[in-house]
């Protein structure tokens, strides 16, 4: 199994067999490229190493998964939140550990990756009043009261089911 | 958290990271060859921090939050480097032990300081189209919340793109013409609105573009995004924006350039209250006017909910301040677009109806009889009108002029009673137990379907050509090319196998499903022309059929609907309720889970899918009209009856045009009135009475022997078959003054005959309901009565109303 480098942008080098890395279709582009399995480390300039491991590891656990579905209309399916165990474990990390692995997914183009973190984020929504969005977020709230119950009374259609 | 400590450090990092990100988007990675200086790695550990945090740093100390910062001197404490250099686990331990040996009211403080750091505003953060890839896994009433959190956030939630996926996640029909055009319209509008210079700046500077689609991939996301616009401002220390726009930039956002700018600024809103109103039709959302998907899905989601509680409001065509429009006999057919209704009546007259002022368009005549079956087209591209007769003929019109363009005369030797065209084939089925397939075009020496044309003109069927002629069509030895190609209308197949009338057919592409008198149903493959599979399992005649390429939905004397599987042939569902045959069925709605049927017993039902708890069943795959699984069970939620619709008279109703008739209707009248001043209502002309030949009626009528009595000699299954009732039309018509349009609402209410003179006893079995239609908001449905009625679901909500034409 042929190996390659990458390199964080905290200069940490790492060592991945080229497959999983492959998982990342922007570093799957880029050696195909290339052409052949490079000498040199690879920049990813945008992940740092705590980053970069950890999405390593996901592509570690996840290197045999068959590729999406290319022509998935992800308009029409109807969209699920479910995420399967392994990967909600790989999830319970801190926010900014959370939205870093998303910037990477996205970045590095891994989109199965990208949506379970996009996932795991919609999860922490569902279900919440106002208020509880808030403070998991902390978000300020810069509605008036006056401009607050407004919006509630136009929101009371979608209160049933 | 080990970031989280320092506060010298991090601005420099920062840009570091800033740097990268920029240079990412500028070009790919691997040609990154000025990677990190070795600068970087100067506070070990800690070295790349997160821009997320500085962020949130400089928006807590917008807000003057956390009371224990302003405190001088606890800015000046500062952490000796040995300690900063010693490991992770070693400082997380000293910290925590540190920690412990507080008060626990000062621990309670720390916890609260690190809110900022634990709890991140990831809107305010990621790039926006990231943040509306989260929001779009939530459910409506999830994103309902999440527009409360915050300004920047209902932006964010009530984005029309989420609620366009929402609408489709639902199964909900959608018209995307009209939805394109309004939204090119509204790009026009946004144009010029654009020449504004915060538009201006907002566009160049986020350059978002309302049409991205949401799973944009990694590269054009990142393009497109705010982080790169705003890195590069960063990056070429030029942070300064528009001096228009420097009044609503925080000062802090120049000391701390945001990696990411909390979303577009508010001025670039047109209005200032709520830039994401859900009760308007358009919205500003993140860019420019749209299309509000959030409204049009909230008046769907009202729109559906009206269908499952009975709120409508019931009108007739013509209106009724034009009752001289209308048919002089009863109407067999109807088929309606989104302009028009074409119906089809026994006075021998095809009329085309303007939908919205309920209209007279135009009359075509022609016919020698009934007009039994119609379908139309009134795209410019097809223009065309298909009818057929108890004369035997079919009549091919152009629907913009009137104008009859061909006759097939004597398509059958009895009645049309109903047919179908695509483009490729025209289908008519008759009481003569045929069922016959037209080309709808010319047919070239050789192409496909012309074998089967030339042998039925060498079996004499074709009633054009005789076989002496084919000489002309064909290529025989010793000549050199066929002269001419077989005309439009060229029979292809005569498909034979019913032992009684073929009461409907459906087409679907390459096949036609046929109902019959002889109970049963019947797939022709339209290529080769035989039958492919028979269904059998109702009691006696079949009338009405529906066919969608994977089940088939069949109405019958036997006063049940089933629902067939195409390729098994499994009867998957069975509605029972009516009490008389089932004359007209169609069905679809959100997810396939609406029927809606008619019949001789005066009703109209609309069923529902539902499981076990009375919700909407789903149906895991849509398309699937459901099955026998337990549970899943069709109910009857709603039961219309033409007479009862037959309106109250309102006295002042008479002053009323048609064009006020909407506006008035939005005044409900909670309650039938009772019929008052008929000297003040406009009375018809009294329609023509040409009732007095029985024969000739029953003659005509041929679809009330759906009970198969014309099976001679019957096959065994129609034995009892034959015993299905009959109901030859009543001798007479007693119709009475049409009175003005019918406003109440909420209907059903108890059938009151003494409120309703239209159905006194000798008006008894007037409304056999001959044909239906729905769509997402009206069913129309025609009757042995002469008028046209309709049930509108929008029940005069103007919003719904409004909506209605993306539906």
């Amino acid at each position: 199994m042929s190996q390659i480098t990458l390199l964080s942008s905290d200069n940490v080098e790492l060592k991945v067999d080229k497959e999983v890395a492959e998982r990342s279709i922007l570093i799957k582009n880029m050696l195909e490229d290339v052409g052949e399995t490079p000498d040199q480390a690879i920049p990813i300039p945008n992940v740092n190493e705590g980053v970069l491991r950890k999405v390593i590891e996901w592509c570690e656990h996840h290197r045999n998964d068959p590729p999406p579905p290319a022509d998935e209309d992800s308009d029409s399916r109807k969209k699920s939140t479910d995420i399967e165990e392994w990967d909600q474990k790989f999830m319970q990390v801190d926010q900014e550990m959370l939205f870093e692995i998303i910037l990477a997914a996205n970045y590095l183009d891994i989109k199965p990756l990208l949506d379970v973190g996009c996932k795991t984020v919609a999860n922490m929504i569902k279900g919440k009043s106002p208020e509880e969005i808030r403070k998991t977020f902390n978000i300020q709230n810069d509605f008036t009261p006056e401009e607050e119950d407004q919006i509630r009374r136009e929101n009371e259609w979608a209160e049933d089911r | 958290m080990s970031s989280s400590s320092s506060s010298s450090t991090p601005t420099i990092n920062n840009h570091h990271h800033l740097h990268h990100l920029h240079h990412l988007h500028q070009s790919s990675p691997s040609s990154s060859s000025s990677g990190p200086s070795s600068s970087s790695s100067s506070s070990a550990s800690h070295a790349v921090l997160s821009p997320l945090l500085r962020k949130t740093h400089s928006f807590k100390l917008d807000e003057g939050y956390g009371e224990g910062l302003d405190d001088p001197s606890s800015k000046n404490i500062k952490i000796p480097d040995w300690m900063l250099e010693l490991a992770d686990d070693v400082r997380t331990e000293v910290a925590y032990k540190l920690v412990r040996s507080l008060p626990t009211s000062a621990i309670a403080s720390i916890v609260e300081r690190l809110i900022p750091v634990l709890h991140l505003d990831f809107v305010a953060l990621l790039p926006s189209e990231l943040s509306l890839q989260i929001l779009s896994y939530l459910p409506p009433r999830s994103l309902l919340n999440a527009s409360l959190a915050s300004k920047t956030w209902r932006k964010f939630a009530m984005e029309p793109r989420l609620w366009k996926g929402l609408y489709r996640a639902e199964g909900w029909s959608l018209n995307d013409e009209a939805s394109f055009q309004f939204e090119r319209e509204m790009r026009g509008e946004g144009k010029r609105k654009l020449q504004h210079d915060a538009e201006h700046f907002v566009r160049q500077r986020y350059g978002l573009n309302s049409d991205e689609n949401l799973s944009t991939t990694a590269t054009q996301g990142d393009a497109r995004s705010p982080l790169s616009a705003t890195t590069t401002t960063t990056t070429n220390q030029q942070p300064t924006p528009p001096t228009s726009f420097q009044t609503h930039t925080p000062d802090e956002e120049d000391l701390y350039p945001a990696p990411f700018p909390s979303a577009p600024p508010l001025p670039s809103s047109p209005c200032t209250s709520d830039p994401a109103n859900i009760t308007s039709i358009t919205t500003y959302g993140l860019t420019h006017p749209r299309l509000n998907w959030a409204f049009v899905f909230r008046n769907r989601k009202k729109l559906e909910e009206n269908w499952r509680t009975n709120r409508y409001v019931s009108f007739q065509m013509p209106d009724p301040a034009y009752a001289h429009e209308g048919h002089s006999e009863c109407i067999y057919t109807i088929q309606h677009s989104t302009k028009y209704l074409l119906s089809g009546s026994r006075d021998r007259s095809i009329k085309i109806w303007n939908i919205h002022t309920r209209r007279l368009v135009k009359s075509l005549t022609g016919h020698e009889g009934s007009v039994l079956c119609l379908q139309f087209d009134d795209s410019p591209q097809e223009d065309v009108i298909f009818s057929g007769s108890s004369d035997t003929n079919v009549i091919v019109w152009r629907f913009s002029t009137g104008e009859r363009l061909k006759t097939i005369t004597k398509a059958h030797s009895e009645s049309v009673l109903n047919l179908r065209f695509n483009k490729k084939y025209v289908v008519t089925c008759s009481k003569d137990k045929y069922v016959k397939v037209w080309s709808r075009n010319e047919l070239q020496y050789g192409a496909p379907g012309f074998d089967s044309a030339v042998r039925q003109i060498q079996l004499g069927n074709n009633r054009l050509i005789e076989p002496s002629q084919l000489p002309h069509y064909i290529q025989l030895a010793g000549h050199s090319r066929p002269t001419k190609d077989l005309p439009s209308l060229t029979l292809l197949h005569t498909l034979v196998g019913h032992n009684a009338a073929v009461n409907a057919i459906q087409l679907n592409e390459e096949e036609v499903v046929s109902a019959s008198g002889d109970r049963m149903i019947k797939l022709w493959g339209l290529k080769s022309g035989n039958c492919e599979k028979t269904y059998v399992g109702h009691n006696k005649g079949i009338a009405c059929i529906q066919y969608d390429g994977v089940k088939i939905v069949s109405g019958s004397s036997d006063k049940t609907i089933r629902v067939w599987d195409k390729v098994s042939g499994a009867e998957i569902a069975r509605l029972e309720g009516h009490s008389g045959l089932v004359r007209t069925v169609q069905a679809g709605g959100p997810r396939n889970a609406r029927i809606v049927s008619g019949g001789y017993d005066e009703t109209i039902r609309i069923w529902r899918r539902e499981d076990e708890n009375g919700d909407l069943d789903d149906g895991e795959n849509p398309g699937i009209f459901g099955s026998l699984r337990d549970g899943v069970r069709w109910r009857t939620t709603g039961i219309l009856r033409h007479v009862n619709e037959v309106p109250p008279v309102r006295s002042h109703a008479h002053a009323h045009s048609h064009a006020l008739a909407a506006a008035a209707a939005a005044m409900p009248q909670p309650q039938p009135q009772p019929m008052v001043a008929p000297q003040n209502v406009p009375v018809a002309p009294p329609p023509p009475q040409n009732h007095d030949n029985p024969a000739l009626n029953a003659a005509q009528n041929a679809f009330a022997n759906v009970g198969a009595q014309h099976v001679a000699p019957p096959p065994p299954v129609a034995a009892a078959a034959a015993a299905a009732p009959v109901h030859p039309l009543p001798p007479q018509f007693n119709i009475a003054p049409i009175p003005p349009p019918n406003v109440h609402q909420l209907l059903p209410q108890p059938w009151n005959p003494q409120n309703h003179p239209l159905t006194a006893p000798a008006a008894q079995n007037q409304n056999k309901v001959f044909k239906l239609q729905f769509d997402a908001r009206f069913v129309w449905c025609c009757s042995q009565d002469m008028r046209i009625v309709g049930w509108d679901f929008a029940a005069n909500d103007p919003d719904i109303v409004e909506a209605s034409r993306f539906f």
